[in-house]
């Protein structure tokens, strides 16, 4: 795919950037990870991201981004315990349908979404339509190529819609109610604060993308 | 499946630099129908962007899908078992499944056996992705329980595991490594893995049966087998249906139909429960009984038959051991060997009315030719230690049945003598009577002499043997090349069945010289396998060496009329090789199918005393059970749209059924045949990495360790990658579904059995199968006259064997519940719920939110308002053992002094995590315990003691009062 520099792509293409940086950050954690979000870089890398998106996230967005408990062993047991494993299944999955009533709707809508746009979810990660990363994915891809795109033609409008909508009817309708399940656990301020981080991005871009879409 | 994706680091360290399409879970291209891999288009080549109008363009799509493959559901759900679903794949998903309804009409007399389902398979593709779901291989981080985890990787996993075998093998012994299956294995094709793991290892498999309460102890002793049931259909042709001891409504929601449909065709329903459940609402009489006591309603119910003389007398004469004789002075059956020194131990004598002689009963053929037994009186025998003065089997009951007036057990049975008179007399003028009962009283402390009263009535009157009749004990018809497999020798495997055929062979020939009946033969096959010890009691396993002996064996705490403790009973049955004892403690238990530390009454105490003793536990499943979460190690198992399988069936529904791989498995997970494939491949590698090359098996023999994965998978002929072919080469050499391939039944879903095969579980059912007749079972007895596997040839309805009469059960008893638990008011049931199969949709958001969504206690109105209890409260059950907190639901249609909790709940679901199973004691009855007699003696699933639950004394109080 080609690469975009383009000056007026900036904000698409930082848009695009934090989807992918947050699909990758919410997949699961390995020692690179760990060690990205200890001494900061992960911090660093949100907040260079950020400065250039069209829009402002609210102050302080990426506090507590830092904190991810001493070792990788237990950083990787609570995203375990968090998200994947869990006595009658984990207390906060990162699969959109399950808090959204009927999943298999969810699903089906989500992969409708994909492949609309020629996207399929990969054979080889297995992974479902509704996972917080496939979703994430569908954003920096939409947002990849709007960002190709000159900001006032037709395609950059059906991309915007379809970025509204998929936000709308995915990622902030479920995403609050996984933060209110993670206030409620007793875990180290990491996954709590990226869930907020994204939440707020959610939000602002939904109304960005839903300002131009629709104008 | 590597979740993590790739470019993290770029991406971390990429916020100015130039931005790159990073793709994971996503790929651009072109699907194929068939399969879930895309390819990516070249590099530049972004594809057109479609015009994006609004979400309302996708819906259309809805309704579209990439494929529908055959499926069903692997889980027990037994009695309803088998039903074919098509499965709606899209995208590499499954997003619905619907039934089938493809099942041919048997005859156009009855009803056909469309559709089959229910609610829990209909939701299935929603529970097969549910959050439950395990999606990579787990290696416990915290204390056992805990919940603390680190992910590893299946090779990482297994070669932990191998080395740990390896040296347990090799200086423990392989009898320190135990099998754990419950109720999930399909037996039919793959779970072949297991038997052949634990076969080829020379391992420990716990027989989970008797431990489930399945074990059907009053059908093994009146029967000398547990396995035979007719065809639901066949019920068609029943004009009286008796539903006692099952609740079939709840339980077997595809077949209910037929009992309906029934009533259509003149047949009268009745049910026998002390609660008005759902399977009641459909009868036409209920007999209200009191918990406990349905040995004394049957006692009754025979005491009207024969004193009326309704009872069946050529029937009994043939076919059971009424007219044998028993001598009076040592109440035992005359034997040959009375008669003289060289006389067999195990030939019995009848009196002939006709020639007035004392004569042999036949022993190769059931019929009586000119012979004219009597039922009744008294005659003299001169036997070796004198004149001695001998009786038929049927004027003691007739004296025995005395005490059993529908008058004087009414007050215990709870049920009005007139009641009692009505039905006796219509089960013995029915044309055709059937009991449906299901595995209900093997979960009573007495159930041995429930089962043995309630075949009792159906025998009096001959109701065995015609279309609609018959007593269904429990149901089993599988592939039977499936049970031959997991011991065949490593070859091809049509070579393998001939080889095994040849070993067995002049075993055969020798027993039918014998006079016995090929059932007869693979009955003793089946025991004397037992008896190696590779296959042994989980029931046993738990009170020696589970930690439970403290509640399993607390009988005599119970029960007054016990002289002798369980542990001096269990001691004189390992003596005199009564039954099988565990001795060896474990070192390694795979949990592969089961859930015992959900299913075991009292688990709590293996969790204290078994497992900080226990170095490995391993699990394979698709969710987190309790089981898994104590374990060391849990493996994600493939569901069961994620795999290609064929289950085992019942006659009840007679198809073999398939399931196929519609999709791939998620993430991680594998079919459990490619678990043991994966196990035996890392232990042959690593035994020779560390140039292990043998180990001592349990008989002293030396085994080779270095090449259990060549034999595993019969020389490398199938193997985790092409599982497909051994199913095919399976159904090749099966003999009991000809004309069957495993191509066929992936297209159609399931094939109907044509004959039971050479399996000494699904010959019980003794009976031939025709294409178009409904199935009736033990019809090789009634009409072909083929004798029954007993000692004495007949259902047997006298026992002398020693501990029966110190026991005082030598003929069916009634005996009172003795309160298990303490002197406490309430009496707690049980029964398989309407909205799970086992716990395996217990946590289900759809079928919790048909319910109350947690587990409840379901107590009569008037118990409630006792103890100032509102519906929907939550209350604290207690008794001597243990005591568990949960939801009251007030109902009318429990009776008072009965509680119910239904089936399976996960102890996660409750406070601090005891379920109700914490307050039931289970203790085991020493009569379950009785062997060395003819075929009373532990087999495979049956003959050995039991876990019961039923009639648990509890006290229920308002939390918090």
């Amino acid at each position: 795919m080609p690469q975009t520099g383009s000056e007026g792509a900036q904000g698409a293409g930082a848009r695009s950037r934090l989807y992918a940086v947050l699909a990758s950050v919410f997949a699961f954690p390995d020692q690179e990870l760990h060690s990205a979000v200890r001494d900061g870089a992960l911090s660093r890398s949100l907040a260079e991201v950020c400065a250039v998106l069209p829009y402002d996230l609210p102050a302080g967005a990426t506090a507590g981004l830092a904190d991810a408990g001493a070792s990788y062993a237990d950083f990787e047991s609570e995203y375990i315990r968090l998200f994947d494993v869990g006595a009658g299944g984990p207390p906060c999955p990162l699969y959109g349908g399950v808090y959204q009533g009927d999943r298999m709707k969810v699903m089906e809508d989500a992969t409708r979404f994909y492949n609309f746009f020629e996207l399929h979810v990969s054979a080889d990660m297995r992974e479902l339509p509704d996972h917080i990363t496939t979703e994430l994915e569908f954003l920096h891809y939409l947002t990849f190529r709007e960002s190709e795109l000159p900001p006032d033609g037709p395609e950059t409008a059906w991309l915007r819609r379809a970025e509204r909508d998929f936000l709308e009817r995915h990622l902030c309708r479920w995403v609050p109610k996984l933060a209110e399940r993670l206030a409620k656990q007793q875990t180290c301020a990491f996954y709590p604060a990226l869930v907020e981080f994204a939440q707020a991005f959610f939000t602002a871009d939904r109304a960005y993308a839903k300002a131009i879409g629709d104008g | 499946m590597n979740r993590t994706i790739s470019r993290r680091t770029f991406l971390l360290g990429a916020g100015a630099g130039a931005l790159t399409l990073s793709l994971s879970q996503l790929h651009l291209g072109c699907q194929s129908p068939e399969t879930t891999v895309a390819t990516a288009p070249e590099t530049g080549a972004a594809p057109a962007l479609p015009e994006y109008r609004g979400w309302e363009d996708l819906y259309h799509q809805r309704w579209t899908w990439d494929r529908v493959a055959k499926g069903t559901h692997l889980v027990n759900c037994w009695y309803q078992r088998t039903c074919n679903w098509n499965v709606y794949v899209k995208e590499g998903l499954v997003f619905r499944e619907e039934q089938a309804s493809t099942y041919p009409q048997t005859n156009s007399s009855v009803p056909d056996y469309n559709p089959r389902g229910c609610q829990k398979g209909a939701c299935y593709s929603h529970r097969m992705y549910d959050p439950d779901r395990l999606h990579y291989p787990l290696k416990r981080a915290g204390n056992r329980g805990e919940g603390k985890w680190s992910r590893v990787s299946w090779d990482e996993a297994l070669t932990d595991i191998a080395d740990r075998m390896i040296d347990t093998l090799t200086t423990k012994g392989p009898g320190s490594i135990y099998w754990e299956f419950g109720t999930a294995l399909t037996n039919g094709g793959h779970g072949v893995g297991l038997m052949r793991s634990s076969h080829i290892l020379d391992t420990i498999t716990l027989d989970a049966n008797s431990e489930i309460g399945d074990h059907h102890p009053g059908a093994a002793v009146t029967c000398g087998k547990i396995c035979f049931a007719s065809s639901a259909d066949d019920c068609f042709y029943s004009d009286l249906i008796l539903i006692w001891g099952g609740n079939p409504v709840y339980t077997q929601i595809p077949n209910a139909h037929f009992f309906n449909e029934s009533r259509y065709n003149g047949a009268q329903i009745v049910t026998i429960a002390p609660d008005y459940n759902a399977s009641t609402v459909h009868a036409d009489l209920w007999l209200p009984v009191n918990v406990g006591t349905d040995a004394a309603l049957g006692l009754a119910m025979a005491q009207v038959m024969v004193s009326e003389g309704l009872h069946n007398e050529e029937f009994i004469r043939e076919q059971t051991d009424m007219p044998f004789l028993l001598r009076r002075d040592t109440r035992r059956f005359l034997r040959a060997s009375d008669l003289g020194a060289k006389g067999a131990e195990d030939e019995f004598f009848v009196y002939d009315t006709a020639s007035k002689r004392v004569r042999p009963a036949p022993r190769t053929t059931l019929a009586l030719e000119k012979l004219r037994p009597a039922l009744d009186g008294e005659y003299t025998v001169d036997t070796k230690d004198g004149p001695v003065t001998v009786t038929p089997v049927f004027t003691l009951l007739r004296t025995h049945l005395e005490k059993y007036t529908p008058e004087s057990t009414a007050e215990l049975t709870g049920v009005p003598p007139k009641l009692v008179r009505r039905l006796a007399r219509q089960i013995a003028g029915a044309r055709a009577a059937t009991i449906l009962t299901q595995s209900n009283f093997s979960k009573f402390y007495h159930g041995v002499e429930m089962e043995r009263v309630q075949i009792l009535v159906l025998a009096l009157c001959g109701q065995f043997g015609r279309k609609g009749s018959g007593f269904n004990a429990f149901p089993w018809l599988t592939i039977e090349a499936s049970e031959a497999a997991g011991v065949a020798p490593s070859m091809p495997l049509k070579l393998a069945m001939i080889t095994l055929g040849a070993q067995a062979a002049p075993g055969l020939l020798k027993s039918k010289w014998k006079g016995e009946t090929t059932e007869m033969f693979l009955g003793r096959a089946a025991r004397e396998e037992y008896a190696k010890g590779g296959f042994i009691s989980s029931t046993l396993f738990a009170h020696q060496l589970g930690g439970l002996s403290s509640i399993t064996g607390s009988a005599k705490q119970w029960d007054p009329t016990l002289k002798r403790d369980f542990d001096a009973h269990l001691r004189e049955a390992e003596e005199k090789g009564w039954q099988l004892v565990p001795k060896v403690a474990p070192e390694i238990l795979f949990e592969v199918g089961g859930n015992f530390l959900r299913r075991w009454r009292g688990y709590d105490r293996a969790i204290d005393n078994l497992l900080p003793k226990l170095p490995l536990l391993v699990t394979v499943d698709w969710r987190l059970s309790a089981t898994a979460l104590h374990s060391d190690y849990v493996f994600p198992a493939a569901a069961w749209y994620e795999r290609d399988d064929i289950t085992w069936a019942t006659p009840i529904a007679p198809f073999a059924q398939a399931t196929t791989a519609a999709t791939e498995p998620l993430a991680e997970s594998k079919p459990d045949w490619v678990f043991h494939c994966l196990l035996m491949k890392k232990l042959q590698e690593r035994a020779r990495a560390r140039g292990v090359k043998t180990f001592t098996d349990r008989a002293g023999e030396t085994r080779r360790l270095d090449d259990v994965y060549d034999r595993f998978t019969f020389g490398n002929r199938y193997t985790e990658e092409n599982g497909e072919d051994f199913l095919e080469a399976l159904l090749e050499v099966n003999t009991n579904l000809k004309g069957t391939t495993w191509k066929s039944l992936k297209r159609d879903g399931f094939a109907r059995f044509t004959s039971l095969g050479m399996s000494p579980v699904n010959i019980g059912n003794a009976t031939d199968i025709a294409p178009d007749e409904t199935i009736t079972a033990n019809t090789w007895h009634t009409e072909k006259k083929q004798p029954w596997p007993t000692l004495t040839r007949r259902m047997q309805f006298y026992i002398d064997h020693d501990l029966y009469f110190e026991l005082g059960e030598e003929l069916p008893v009634h005996k009172d519940d003795p309160a298990i638990g303490g002197q406490y008011p309430l009496q707690m049931t049980g029964g398989h719920t309407r909205w799970s199969i086992h716990a395996s949709w217990r946590a289900s958001p759809h079928l919790l939110r048909l319910q109350r969504g947690e587990p409840v206690i379901f107590m009569s109105r008037q118990d409630a308002e006792a103890r100032g209890i509102e519906d929907g409260e939550q209350v604290r059950a207690h008794n001597d053992v243990g005591s568990f907190e949960l939801q009251a639901k007030v109902s009318p249609a429990v009776r008072p002094g009965q509680v119910v909790v239904y089936h399976a709940w996960e102890p996660f679901q409750f406070k601090e995590w005891r379920s109700h199973q914490v307050a039931i004691p289970s203790p085991m009855n020493p009569i379950q315990l009785a062997g060395g007699y003819g075929h009373i003696q532990p087999s495979m699933i049956f003959g050995e003691p039991g876990f019961n639950d039923r009639g648990t004394r509890l006290e229920v109080e308002r939390v918090g009062a």
